[in-house]
């Protein structure tokens, strides 16, 4: 299936784009995961990829910054870029590429030291030792996740006291703090409640400003508020790409249809 | 919302990034040169182990009438230390695992394993000055009390579950070990007098040990060292087994010894299996315990009122005197190498069984 | 035979099995029970101060007078322990029950209990040092001469009251534990030695065994190669102590040690003998797998999520590891490092082989450059234990002291052991709250 039929033509011309897939597929140790996808995620601009639990949205994800590479036995095919250089042709050795693309992970996963140590981690991994340095970027990645004025008297307190909702913002800032150029978000909302969940999804909507955010969901109504465009993901194959607009309200596939109107079983059959 | 990230941007993070990508990148190589350095010396030396001992070995003409006495009597000690862990450990392990209240579990399986810590010198001191000379007076107390153990226990349950009111009965389920101690004790005590009644009987002369330091005593206190080990993975192996099942038999009006027979023990019985080999290779190794009590004689008979001297212990007497080189030195190897090889064979074998064991739970 | 019938249902009926596992449970508590118990009582005789006798008796028709410690006693015979004027252990008699006229406990004997484990006897009412000391030397045989300052204790062994007897008892165990054995008694010696051995095995095989941990875990994971080291550690581990004795003994000794000697032209061998580093680099390889083990189970309770947080945000494998998988499984490696040194320190057959000795005329750590001398033959506890009991000169005295080394050997073992069991478990709690 080909860029043209999953999506209308012109949709994304003009914007530059962060993320390519071309025809990528991933294949574990016992089943194939993803079969020949082609996606298209544009500079500074929200892009949700929504479906079915199992349909492979997390190994999507988790090809853009090679942190499929970890896991044994696990193989991809096809061609990813960002910003035009090629992923897995050796052009971007993988710490380096996931810097540049940061990743937010569904269960709130701050490491046990305290808030600063926490968002300094990148940093210090770049060499930075001034205290005064660190400390300017901390505060500049915190302000950008609004925590700052929550944790500001107790930043030297563990991470692992915050809310869960606080955490996840933690671990944006924490991902923020080394400059990336996209963000990856894996259902970064499922483990809040409403509130921070509100305040979560204003959080993404400022931070299209400076980045390009790929975000994971299985909340229909978190998809059609943040999102600009979304992508509709199916049995390792992806379906159907448009405006968000578009997708909530005319989708083109039946599949699409069922699914976002809850027709759809939760399980693909096969 | 603002989003400003860096108020500071002296030289960009990609920049500083892109400076220490080598140094990091060579960091990355060193540690897996190093694990893998590691790895390697590793595997180099647990090869290095048997064929260094293999290369000093020397065969000469009478090495069989040397060795022959020595390897009887480390399966000596290690069968008869076998015979009083194994039903100690087995026991053991069956009630702790399916029978003990959660909290009593709680307390004994660290006071096991704390059992299992004790120094092996310490308890061949107790054998060897203790345990010994009290007990050559003492072998047919010895005797009634094994023989009068089973009968007794098996009589005081079932007079207890007969006899005693609902409510105590109720109260003691799960802490059957409470009535068992002042069972025990109090057999210890009777069989203590039996033998002095009768230390004038015709069978008193019969079991009266030749010398004090026999194999009774080391598969005594030998059998005490192995028991914890054994009692660990025998209990975890009967744990592992979901706990429906005894349940189930139970519902279908099993008692809770027959669940456990019929039921519980042939799913875990690799495990268990295990256990004994794991028990029985620890015991033909095990080294201060045999040499302090059991008198070093190298003898070929398997009674148990006779020394004997087991290969670990004649390596640790004579190895230190041998000189390097000579005839004596290489015999001392090829026993050694013995040793290992045997140790190295039951551990396979139970490896090779608890294996099977995790697959069949895996099952479940 | 009604009552036959009726018993022999009821026994048909329930499960007497569960009363043998229960017995097996007791009888397992008992043996223990009673195991301690015994080294209790038995390090205890070797602190107490025996009251002494003064025993009248005939020999070949002469009235003999002895003032004594009475050591052993039956039907037949005592044995008693008189003044011991030269040497330690010179003063044991045999008295016939028959030959024995009286035995009474006088109240007026002083007991001079002397820095190299002699003790001395004699009556005087003095209730100042010195004018008992006076008393003493009218009583001594010619030529006796002792230093007063070379003191232990002097007591009016028969008139003490019981805390009397527990401060002297526990006067003298803190004297056995912090003095050397030239001293008669002492194993203060084999203590340093114990220590320092375990210190510098911990030093060779925390390194090794944590990167190998760190290997498998991390970086091999189900390759075919890790399962083969996995199996090796795993046969290593029922390896028995003695063969890695041996295995020093051939590899480390006799090998590199006395090619280290052919290469320095050394006349006396100064490596190819039993010493410190051998000893420690055997027991080093005895506690791998133990360490090993530990270390990757508490690898495998760091929570992946961290791992791929650290990956995601672009650390490479070895940032990870160093800034957050160890930090968080810092307490496994105190429970392996404990686990290591437990097993180490109660080790007794290996060191026999590699270089521990009965008596060792210095320390392995002192003043003198290079402060640690690794090629130093050494005491250890356990081998003293090994010595004091069964080749000891002066034997009652010997295996009372024996059995105080026992014990301090098992509270030191048993406790380094309860240690580790309880990080692990404060552990466990911790990784729960990290994954919830």
């Amino acid at each position: 299936m080909s860029a043209v039929e999953v999506m209308p033509a012109q949709l994304l011309a003009g914007l530059e784009l962060a993320l390519q897939a071309r025809g990528l597929s991933l294949d574990y140790a016992d089943r194939r995961a993803l079969d020949s996808v082609h996606l298209q995620v544009p500079s500074r601009r929200v892009t949700a990829l929504i479906g079915p639990s199992g349909c492979g949205k997390s190994s999507l994800l988790r090809c853009f910054n090679r942190l499929n590479d970890e896991i044994a036995g696990c193989r991809v095919g096809g061609e990813i870029l960002l910003f035009g250089d090629d992923v897995y042709a050796g052009a971007i050795a993988p710490p380096e590429l996931r810097r540049r693309v940061g990743m937010v992970f569904q269960k709130p996963n701050p490491f046990p030291q305290s808030i600063v140590d926490n968002v300094a981690f990148g940093l210090r991994l770049a060499g930075i030792r001034s205290r005064l340095e660190l400390d300017d970027r901390v505060e500049a990645a915190l302000r950008a996740t609004g925590l700052w004025h929550e944790v500001r008297d107790r930043l030297a307190a563990s991470a692992l006291q915050l809310s869960a909702g606080q955490q996840q913002r933690l671990v944006i800032a924490r991902a923020l703090a080394v400059e990336p150029e996209v963000l990856l978000m894996d259902e970064p909302a499922s483990m809040l409640d409403p509130i921070s969940t509100l305040r979560f999804e204003e959080l993404v909507v400022a931070l299209r400003e400076r980045y390009s955010v790929l975000l994971v969901t299985h909340n229909m109504q978190q998809a059609a508020r943040v999102a600009d465009y979304t992508a509709f993901l199916h049995a390792g194959r992806l379906l159907e790409f448009d405006t968000t607009d578009h997708i909530f309200t005319n989708p083109r596939l039946r599949e699409t249809e069922d699914y976002i109107t809850g027709r759809m079983r939760e399980t693909p059959l096969r | 919302m603002p989003v400003q990230v860096s108020s500071s941007p002296a030289t960009s993070l990609a920049a500083r990034f892109a400076q220490r990508q080598r140094v990091r990148a060579r960091r990355e190589r060193w540690l897996r040169g190093g694990l893998a350095f590691a790895a390697v010396l590793l595997g180099v030396l647990a090869v290095a182990m048997p064929l260094f001992l293999l290369a000093s070995t020397r065969i000469t003409p009478g090495w069989s009438e040397t060795l022959l006495p020595l390897v009887a009597g480390s399966f000596k000690a290690a069968f008869y230390a076998l015979s009083v862990a194994a039903p100690l450990a087995l026991g053991a392990a069956i009630w702790c695992a399916r029978f003990a209240a959660p909290r009593l579990r709680q307390l004994l399986k660290p006071l096991f394993e704390l059992l299992e810590a004790v120094p092996v010198v310490v308890l061949g001191l107790v054998a060897a000055l203790l345990l010994a000379p009290w007990l050559a007076q003492r072998v047919l107390a010895l005797a009634i009390f094994v023989a009068a153990l089973v009968p007794v226990l098996a009589a005081s349950g079932a007079l207890w579950q007969h006899a005693a009111p609902r409510r105590w009965q109720r109260a003691l389920v799960g802490h059957e070990v409470g009535l068992s101690l002042p069972v025990l004790v109090l057999l210890a005590w009777a069989a203590l007098v039996a033998g002095e009644a009768f230390a004038t009987h015709v069978s008193a002369a019969i079991i009266q040990p030749q010398t004090p330091w026999n194999a009774l005593v080391v598969g005594i206190m030998l059998g005490l060292a192995v028991m914890p080990t054994m009692f660990t993975l025998a209990e975890d192996a009967l744990f592992a087994v979901p706990a429906e099942f005894a349940l189930g038999a139970q519902a279908l009006g099993a008692t809770r010894w027959q669940a456990l027979v019929h039921l519980l023990l042939p799913i875990a019985a690799p495990g268990i299996v295990a256990a004994l080999l794991l028990g029985f290779s620890r015991a033909l190794g095990e080294t201060m315990i045999v040499l302090m009590a059991s008198g070093n004689t190298p003898l070929l008979d398997a009674s148990p009122l006779t020394g004997l001297r087991s290969i670990a212990a004649n390596l640790a007497l004579e190895a230190p005197e041998a000189a390097p080189g000579s005839e004596h030195y290489g015999l001392l190897l090829l026993s050694a190498l013995l040793l290992f090889g045997l140790c190295l064979l039951l551990n396979a074998l139970a490896e090779h069984v608890r294996g099977r064991l995790r697959r069949r739970l895996a099952g479940l | 035979m009604g009552l036959v019938l009726r018993l022999r249902r009821v026994t048909r009926r329930r499960d007497h099995g569960l009363w043998l596992a229960a017995g097996a449970v007791g009888l397992s508590l008992l043996a223990l029970l009673v195991i301690v118990c015994v080294l209790l009582r038995q390090a205890a005789l070797a602190f107490l101060p025996a009251p002494v006798a003064e025993l009248r008796w005939h020999s070949n028709g002469i009235e003999q007078v002895l003032l004594a410690a009475v050591v052993e006693q039956d039907a037949r015979e005592l044995i008693v322990r008189a003044s011991e004027w030269q040497r330690r252990g010179t003063g044991y008699q045999r008295i016939r029950r028959g030959d024995l006229v009286s035995l009474t406990w006088p109240a007026d004997v002083m007991t001079w209990r002397l820095r190299d484990g002699r003790e001395l006897h004699w009556r005087s009412a003095a209730t100042s040092v010195h004018e008992a000391y006076a008393a003493l030397l009218t009583q001594a045989p010619a030529g006796f001469s002792a230093d007063p300052a070379g003191q232990v204790d002097i007591v009016a062994v028969n008139q003490l009251s019981t805390a009397g007897v527990v401060r002297i008892a526990l006067q003298r165990a803190w004297l056995f534990v912090c003095s050397g054995p030239q001293a008669g008694a002492g194993v203060f010696p084999a203590l340093v030695g114990t220590v320092v051995l375990v210190l510098l095995m911990s030093v060779l095989v925390m390194p090794l065994g944590v990167l190998l941990a760190l290997w498998l875990h991390e970086y091999a994971g189900g390759r075919r190669s890790a399962r083969i080291l996995r199996a090796a550690m795993a046969n290593l581990a029922g390896v028995p102590a003695v063969i890695y004795g041996l295995f020093g003994l051939v590899l480390f000794v006799d090998g590199i040690g006395g090619g280290l000697d052919a290469l320095l032209a050394h006349k006396t061998p100064q490596w190819g003998g039993g010493g410190l580093l051998w000893s420690a680099l055997t027991l080093a390889l005895l506690t791998l797998p133990v360490v090993v083990v530990a270390t990757e189970e508490g690898l495998g309770r760091v929570p992946d999520g961290l791992r791929q947080a650290a990956l995601a945000l672009g650390a490479t494998r070895a940032e990870t590891l160093w800034h957050v998988v160890l930090p968080v499984a810092r307490p496994a490696l105190l429970t392996a490092l404990i686990l290591a040194i437990a097993r180490a320190a109660g080790e007794v057959a290996p060191l026999m082989l590699v270089g521990a000795v009965k008596y060792a005329p210095a320390l392995p750590v002192d003043a003198e450059f290079p402060y640690l001398h690794l090629s130093r033959q050494f005491m250890h506890l356990g081998q003293s234990v090994y010595d004091l009991a069964l080749t000891g000169s002066d034997a009652p005295r010997d295996t009372a002291q024996a059995y105080a080394a026992a014990l301090l050997l098992l509270v030191v073992v048993v406790g380094l052991n309860a240690a580790a069991i309880s990080v692990r478990n404060r552990l466990r709690e911790r990784t729960r709250e990290l994954s919830t």
